[in-house]
């Protein structure tokens, strides 16, 4: 691995994470006229309490610390140090909880949940799609397998709300919404894992359902072309047991452009987790993303988008990392 | 006496990398020219990596030399205007070796053959350009009824290179650059095609210079040779003379290496040791 | 020598929507063991097809409607798919055209090597060996062909196109087959190079005493390399000979045509082309196709018959053609 090629590697990562960030700080300063200590105050004072007077000091008061009364630009530098130091600032609505914290709270269950949907979709999607494509595969898979791509057709929200209608309440198999069972202690023990899981179980489906029909298709496409190939008639003609052709030869040579497809369809699959976790109610950020978009509670907005992008960032850096040790044809020259 | 095509002294260097570059001389100093009066078909003969490729693009202008000079007509070609870049394109034409790759396999056939009319604005008329493609086509024995309208997975290799070189006469240019025009056709159907590329010399005044491995096929069409081993030319002259009484070593091997279609003539046993001995000077234009 | 080979009336038809096309109609040949044939003809010929029915390649919809393949007396066409697998490249074995792509290339050299061993061993009930005796058989096969050992971690664009053809020799000598087929191995290769993997080539076959069958378009090539020549010509084979009878004394017309057509050192200027196309397979007339080649079709109807011209020359023609 030339130095050259990592450096090349990291400077983008860094240019990306940069634009990302800038676009992520102009963009909720073009809605007009919305400031959000006004309307968080809007909200205080519809809950009861007016101070009339007072109103506007404390609202002045507010602006300077959250530093909303700077000139634009100098929010903007500020806004980049506090990125580049992970201080993402403090939440309007739950003051005095850190933005940091509340994501660093619900991180755990985004994490989990996409990475086990996003390997499983891969899995089952790839293998499925193999199999389809695959000439010895059993016939009965080319009748059971198609109309599953129905699923894949319908969106994410309501493939969410099917689920929990028929397997959380019509074959209460499942629990409802939630990511444990409310009340019970945290603990590490087995049980709770179970119960995590069990959770767990009906955002991974959704996402793994939605994305399991674009994947099959893409990978029968490229299993269907790659059996064209020499290499393969040249692995029958040697007398190779078809299993092994189908893993070593077929499967093995369509990782690379299954892995591109990944790289690019994390961003998807990252919005698409979002949604899910709305309807479940899964406490993931996903939740916590659409709780601040109402409450214009822009630090934890700011924070969680910045969030998003650098963990996609990382993905697609350490993605392109991985590339060369799957293909040999690809070197780390440029 | 005037040249039509002048490379002098042309060398190519392909660099890779930035940081730890590594070179590659593809073609080191090489100098040949091409006699407007007299038209001929040169032979550049060498192995996969001598440089006949790289030689063949600079010629054709699609890449430019690191040393040295191409000249068309007196003008050097990497310094042309517009129009006379179009007059050298028009003037000087390639045919490639395979006959699958250049085909675009969503057109018919006959776009390869009206698309360089129109480009070069040869002409407008429909019926010229529809007789010119005719007169080409029969010109490579092939029938327009049989192939204009297909495709090209519709026609055999054989097919598609012989349009191929129609295509190249179409232009009546003055310089057709073949490299391994045969190379990936049936050996017994060689024959047809290299005969249509005899005739442009015999019949049209065309200069050929006709890139191969194969000297059986360069002998039987060329005047001469230059034979090229890792880029340099290390020897060239009449092509009887040199594949009958070669002198480089490197000349030699490929002499050696000729499958003759005759029982009695065997090739030797290839020693290994041979390509060790490749680093000779070079011999040189040779006329004895 | 006894014959390793036997080939009788093959049939290999390909089913389309516009009729069968007769790829292969009708061939019969046999191979001694240690002997080279050579099937030359054009493409579309149908040469390739018989060599991959031989290997019992062929795919739907091409149907081996008929034909005996006696490999040291066991009949190919009688195994079950099992059986026939066990036999690639045990019994008989492939060494493609154009090995530029025929390698795995995702999967190292010695990987590739590696897995033909283990499968047949498995399949033969040998116990499978260790680590460093894979090791040591694949050394001793890179380098009976000609290469280093260190290509054994090599992965093949790493590698020449030589260096490629001489790795699917290797693969195709590992088993010690008896016999050899090899589809044009050297069309992608340049003079030099092709001289040296056809010597490799005829190293390896004669170590192992296998028959070779070499399939190619190439006279040139055949004339210094195999024993006897089988030439092919519209799914037929329509003379077979050995090969210095072949280029002293051809008697099929197209035969001669083919000869005439290489160039030797001494036809400068002079081309002897073959006229006319190959003939498209589908809805063959059931005359000889040769003579609708060169446009004689006074001649179309008549039978084409075998005939002997001595003990080991025969050719297939008829009437027209043995005028010419």
């Amino acid at each position: 691995m030339t130095f050259k090629f990592v450096s090349k590697r990291i400077l983008m990562f860094f240019i990306v994470v940069l634009v990302a960030s800038s676009v992520n700080f102009f963009i909720p300063k073009l809605v007009p006229d919305t400031d959000p200590v006004s309307i968080r105050m809007m909200e205080i004072a519809d809950q009861g309490g007016v101070y009339d007077e007072g109103m506007k000091a404390v609202a002045d008061e507010y602006f300077k610390m959250f530093g909303l009364d700077q000139p634009l630009w100098k929010q903007y530098l500020f806004h980049l140090r506090d990125a580049a130091t992970f201080n993402l600032g403090v939440s309007f609505t739950y003051y005095p909880s850190t933005v940091m914290g509340m994501i660093w709270d619900a991180l755990p269950w985004t994490f989990g949940l996409l990475f086990t949907a996003t390997i499983m979709s891969f899995v089952i999607g790839g293998v499925v799609g193999a199999l389809l494509g695959w000439p010895y595969a059993p016939r009965s898979l080319r009748y059971i397998v198609p109309p599953l791509f129905l699923f894949s057709a319908i969106p994410y929200y309501m493939l969410g709300l099917l689920l929990i209608y028929v397997l959380a309440y019509w074959l209460p198999l499942f629990p409802t919404a939630g990511g444990y069972q409310i009340g019970e202690i945290f603990n590490f023990g087995w049980g709770r894992m179970v119960d995590i899981i069990h959770h767990a179980a009906l955002p991974a489906l959704s996402i793994v359902i939605a994305e399991f029909g674009i994947r099959s298709l893409v990978t029968r496409g490229m299993i269907l072309s790659l059996y064209g190939e020499d290499y393969i008639k040249l692995a029958e003609a040697k007398g190779l047991p078809n299993s092994r052709i189908f893993m070593w030869y077929g499967i093995r040579n369509t990782l690379l452009p299954q892995f591109t497809i990944l790289a690019l369809h994390l961003g998807h699959i990252a919005s698409g987790a979002i949604i899910v976790e709305i309807i479940f109610a899964y406490p993931g950020l996903g939740n916590l993303l659409r709780d601040s978009v109402q409450a214009f509670d822009f630090p934890v907005i700011y924070g969680i988008v910045y969030f998003l992008i650098l963990s996609i960032a990382v993905a697609t850096l350490l993605l392109d990392f991985i590339y060369p040790i799957i293909d040999p044809r690809i070197t780390y020259e440029d | 006496m005037n040249n039509i095509i002048d490379v002098k002294n042309v060398t190519k260097i392909f660099s890779k990398g930035i940081i730890n570059k590594s070179f590659t001389r593809a073609v080191n100093n090489i100098s040949l020219n091409i006699d407007s009066e007299k038209p001929m078909i040169r032979a550049i003969a060498g192995e996969s990596g001598s440089g006949k490729t790289t030689l063949a693009r600079m010629i054709l202008g699609l890449i430019s030399p690191t040393e040295g000079e191409l000249f068309f007509q007196g003008q050097n070609i990497n310094k042309l205007n517009n129009e006379d870049r179009l007059n050298f394109r028009k003037s000087v034409q390639p045919i490639f070796q395979d006959p699958f790759g250049v085909f675009n396999p969503f057109y018919k056939i006959d776009r390869v053959l009206n698309t360089p009319l129109i480009k070069f604005q040869v002409s407008n008329n429909k019926t010229e350009i529809k007789d010119r493609i005719e007169t080409a086509l029969n010109s490579v024995g092939l029938r327009p009824d049989e192939t204009l309208g297909r495709y090209p997975h519709e026609l055999s290799g054989g097919q598609r290179q012989r349009i191929m070189v129609a295509r190249a006469l179409i232009l009546e240019p003055k310089v057709i650059v073949a490299d391994e025009p045969v190379s990936m056709v049936d050996a017994s159907l060689r024959a047809t095609i290299l005969e249509s590329i005899y005739k442009f010399k015999e019949e049209q005044n065309i200069s050929v210079i006709y890139i191969t491995h194969d000297l059986t096929t360069a002998h039987q069409l060329c005047d001469d040779i230059m034979v090229l081993y890792a880029g340099n030319m290390v020897e060239a002259g009449p092509i009887d003379l040199i594949v009958r009484n070669p002198s480089h070593p490197y000349t030699k091997l490929l002499v050696n290496s000729i499958p003759f279609p005759d029982p009695d003539m065997n090739w030797k046993k290839y020693d290994p040791k041979d390509r060790l001995k490749l680093d000779v000077e070079s011999v040189g234009w040779r006329n004895k | 020598m006894s014959k390793i080979l036997e080939v009788n009336d093959l049939k290999v038809y390909f089913h389309t929507n516009l009729g069968p096309v007769k790829a292969v109609d009708g061939i019969s040949f046999s191979l001694e063991s240690g002997e080279r044939l050579g099937l030359v003809g054009e493409s579309g010929s149908g040469k390739t097809t018989t060599a991959l029915a031989l290997m019992r390649l062929i795919k739907k919809p091409g149907i081996i409607e008929n034909g005996k393949i006696l490999v040291d007396q066991k009949d190919l066409l009688a195994l079950n798919d099992t059986q026939m697998r066990e036999a690639r490249f045990s019994e008989i074995s492939m060494i493609p055209q154009g090995a530029m792509n025929s390698l795995n290339p995702v999967m190292k050299i010695g990987e590739q090597l590696k897995d033909t061993l283990v499968a047949h061993r498995k399949y033969s009930g040998d116990q499978s060996l260790s680590k460093q005796q894979y090791r040591s058989i694949i050394d001793n096969l890179l380098t009976s062909v000609g290469l280093e050992k260190n290509v054994a971690k090599m992965f093949p664009h790493e590698l020449s196109g030589g260096m490629k053809q001489r790795v699917t020799i290797a693969m195709g000598i590992s088993l010690e087959p008896k016999v050899i087929l090899a589809d044009e191995p050297t069309s992608a290769l340049d003079v030099v190079v092709q001289r040296h993997v056809m010597e490799t080539l005829q190293n390896a076959q004669e170590k192992i005493g296998a028959g070779l069958i070499l399939v190619g378009h190439d006279m040139g090539l055949m004339a210094q390399f195999v024993h006897r020549i089988g030439v092919m010509y519209a799914g037929k084979l329509v003379e077979i000979a050995p090969v210095k009878t072949i280029f002293k004394n051809p008697i099929h017309p197209y035969t001669k045509m083919l000869i005439r057509s290489l160039p030797k050192l001494d036809s400068h200027g002079r081309f002897f082309g073959i006229p006319g196309l190959p003939p498209a397979l589908l809805n063959l007339s059931p005359g000889c196709t040769f003579c609708e080649r060169v446009e004689d079709f006074s001649h179309v109807g008549e039978p084409v018959e075998w005939t002997m011209i001595s003990k080991d020359h025969e050719v297939l023609m008829c009437g027209g053609c043995e005028k010419r």
